[in-house]
This record gives C-alpha cells, structure tokens and sequence, in this order.
C-alpha cells in the first residue's frame, strides 16, 4: 500500500502522515509532495495507491492535480481524498465532479481520515 | 563707582612698581636713592613727587569713574529708548506679533530638540530625532514610513512563514517524544517479558517448595513490578494519546496561515484596485494648488475690511 500526501504546508504533510501511521501504516508506505505539479512528477515515477491532497497550492492546486490525473496518466482511477480548508458546499460539489472519491474539511481527527480512507479502498 | 579705601592703597602701592616710560626717570631716582641710603626715611621732596603722582592718579581715575556713569547712561539711554521703540511696534502691529506667536509656538516644538541640540553629537541628535518622530507617528501626525518592517503584506507573510517555520520545530519535539515513547514501550515489554519468565520460575518453585517463604515473597515481588510496567506502558499510551491530539491541532496552524493569506490577497487586490482609482493616464506636472480658499477655517485668512486697510496701506 502506497500513499502520496500532496499539501504546501510541512506541517500539514507531516500531521496527515502522523494520522497515517496511526492507522498502522509506516513511513514507508507514504510520499510527499509540496505542489500539484510535484505531486505529477512523483505519479509519473511510482506507483500509488490513495492520493490525499489538499486544494490551495502554489503552481498547480489540489483541483487541477485530480483532473489531471483523471484525464491522462497510468494513475486515473486512483482513489483520491481532498484534504482543504475549503468548507463550501459549492466546492464540495466542484471537487467530486472533478473526480475526487471524498473529501474532508480541516480540521479533521484521525478517526475520520480512517473512516474515509477505509470507505475508498474498499 | 567710587573706589573702597583698599583698592586705593593697592593702586598706590603698585605705583612703587614702574610700569610706564614717564615713570622711568623716578624710578632711577627711587633706586638711586635705596642704593644710596637704603635704610633712609623718604625725603620730603620724595614726598611731595609721590604725593603729587598719587593725586594726579586719583584725577585719572575720577575721570574714569565720570566716563563710566557718562557710558551707563548713554547705555541706559539706549534701553530706554529701544523699549519704547518696542512698545510702538507692538501697540502698531498686535495682530502680527500675536499671529507670529502663535506661528513660534506650533513651530517651538519641531525647534525644540534642534535648539538643545547644537552642541551634541551626531548619535544624540539622531537618537532624539528619532524619539521626536516616532511621537509624531504615535499621535497620527505622520504616517509610518514605507519600510519592510511596515509594509502590511510583507509583515503578514513573515508572520506566515515564520509560524510555518516555528510549527514545523513544535513538530520535532513532539515527534521526538512519540519516538522516545516507543522506545520506553519496547523496553518496557522487555521487562514485561522478562518478568513473566521470572513468575513462572518462581510460581513453580512456590509450588513445589512451599515451606520455603523466600519462593512466594519473590513471587509477589514479581507480580508487583509487572503490575508496575502495566501501568508504565498504560502511562505511555495515554502520553502518545495526548502527543497525537496536540499534532491534530497544531492543523489549526495550517488554517490560521490561509486566513492570514486571505487577507494578504484581499490587500494585494485593494492596492490595484486604488491603484486603479487614483492612477492617470499621461504623465502629469504638478499643479500649484491654493493655500487659502474661501471657507477654509484658518485664522490667518483676510477679511474684507482688513482687504480694504492694507490695499490702503500700501497705496499711499
């Protein structure tokens, strides 16, 4: 199991990682990467299996990174969560039609990014 | 100004020293005469040349004396006279003095510092320069100078940056702790382990040496320090607990960053909004503006009548 975390924020990579190995994963079994546009560089070398990514990035956000990877690439149908700040019903909805399986607003516990992450690798 | 007895004596006896070429020829005549009988009381001519220098002494300096008072009233004379002049002045022009009052006194305290400070060096004026400045900023009176330190969005993202650096550095310790953590649980199910052996060993020789009481003591003893390393490894578990809960909150790190980007954007978007506003087209010169204009509550604004006084004044 492979996991890309995708935020601008270190602390915020290093706080979803923190979750992650709660959840029983190490530190092995996640990336990271700083903006959109590493995110596609690292999808573009490795395999993944869940991509957590945030929106608000520099050089390439959160929204354009999940229609890239939906539309080109070895990675479309990976399970993808949108980890934002962004709370508004309207960018809910724009998020899951630009491909994202689910989606958490920050602040978040870890009981929820499991919840989450148990509901799309299933 | 009359000389005092002393003062007197003192000139007379510093006649005994010659100072001056008309002396000289008594002076010789002085000397020769102490050559000549050093012991010998003064001759009556001697005297009466003494006596004669003396008064014509006292003459010089009763002349003296009359030219002082003459000087001190000529002096008092010119007092006198400059005070009425000045009386004229401000009983002639009591509304320029009192407007150049009041133009002395908003300008008194911008003069203040530079007025004491003639005299001081380069550091000391700086210093209350400065101060004086900095009042002014703090009334409202100037505004702050452009600098990094006072540009609002360089000032909001370094507060960002920094808190990114400082959250970031709050992560290590509590990262550092969890990891110590683990290694105290390892440690700890070492102990655990090992003690468990121990109870074993000794709840099998308890049971087959029951009379000897060392057995079931150390057995007890055994059970203790395992109850013991429970509650160290329950401790551990409810301190990580703690450790994770304060790494989910420091998210609330990540999010007071965007509010504070949000504000930078929103600042960035008002400066070329006003930008925007305010910017002309071509270049522009400047125009000369009017410093007074009808309605203008200044009390250094002419009324009709005073219009009228001065074109008079001036026309004769």
């Amino acid at each position: 199991m492979k996991i890309l975390i995708v935020d601008d924020s270190s602390t915020m990579r290093r706080i979803i990682g923190n979750v992650v190995m709660q959840l029983g994963f190490t530190k092995d079994d996640f990336d990271e990467a700083e903006d959109g546009l590493k995110a596609w560089k690292e999808l573009s070398n490795k395999k993944y299996d869940v991509i957590l990514t945030d929106w608000n990035m520099p050089n390439m956000n959160g929204l354009e990174l999940v229609k890239r990877v939906r539309s080109e690439g070895a990675h479309q149908s990976i399970p993808i969560i949108m980890i934002t700040t962004e709370g508004g019903k309207s960018e809910v909805i724009t998020a899951l039609k630009a491909g994202v399986n689910n989606y958490i607003v920050k602040p978040f516990s870890a009981e929820i990014l499991k919840e989450k992450l148990d509901g799309v690798l299933k | 100004m009359s000389m005092s007895q002393e003062e007197i004596e003192a000139l007379m006896n510093g006649l005994e020293v010659p100072e001056e070429d008309s002396t000289s020829s008594e002076e010789t005549e002085e000397e020769s005469i102490e050559e000549d009988t050093p012991s010998q009381s003064m001759s009556e001519d001697d005297i009466a040349k003494l006596l004669s220098s003396t008064n014509e002494e006292e003459e010089i300096i009763e002349d003296n004396e009359s030219k002082n008072a003459d000087v001190k009233d000529d002096i008092s004379e010119v007092l006198n006279e400059i005070d009425n002049m000045e009386d004229d002045d401000i009983s002639s022009d009591d509304e320029d003095m009192l407007s150049q009052n009041d133009l002395e006194e908003e300008t008194e305290e911008s003069n203040e510092f530079l007025e004491e400070d003639n005299s001081d060096d380069d550091a000391e004026f700086t210093e209350k320069a400065k101060n004086w400045t900095e009042k002014k900023i703090t009334k409202g009176e100037f505004p702050f100078p452009a600098e990094p330190s006072t540009k609002v969005v360089s000032q909001l993202n370094e507060v960002a940056n920094d808190s990114e650096e400082k959250a970031g550095q709050i992560f290590d310790v509590l990262s550092f702790i969890l990891d110590d953590n683990a290694v105290i649980q390892k440690s700890n199910k070492n102990m655990v382990s090992f003690l468990d052996k121990e109870i074993e060993l000794l709840n099998a020789l308890s049971n087959k040496f029951p009379n000897i009481n060392v057995f079931d003591e150390r057995l007890k003893e055994a059970q203790a320090m395992k109850e013991i390393t429970s509650d160290i490894a329950n401790r551990i578990s409810a301190e990580d607990m703690r450790l994770f809960e304060a790494m989910e909150l420091m998210q609330f790190h990540d999010i007071n960053r965007q509010k504070i980007e949000r504000v930078m954007s929103v600042i960035r978007k008002l400066t070329v909004y006003l930008n925007n506003l305010f910017e002309e087209d071509d270049d522009y010169e400047e125009i000369a503006v009017a410093k007074h204009i009808h309605g203008d509550s200044n009390s250094d604004l002419v009324g009709a009548e005073d219009l009228d006084a001065l074109i008079a004044e001036f026309s004769k």
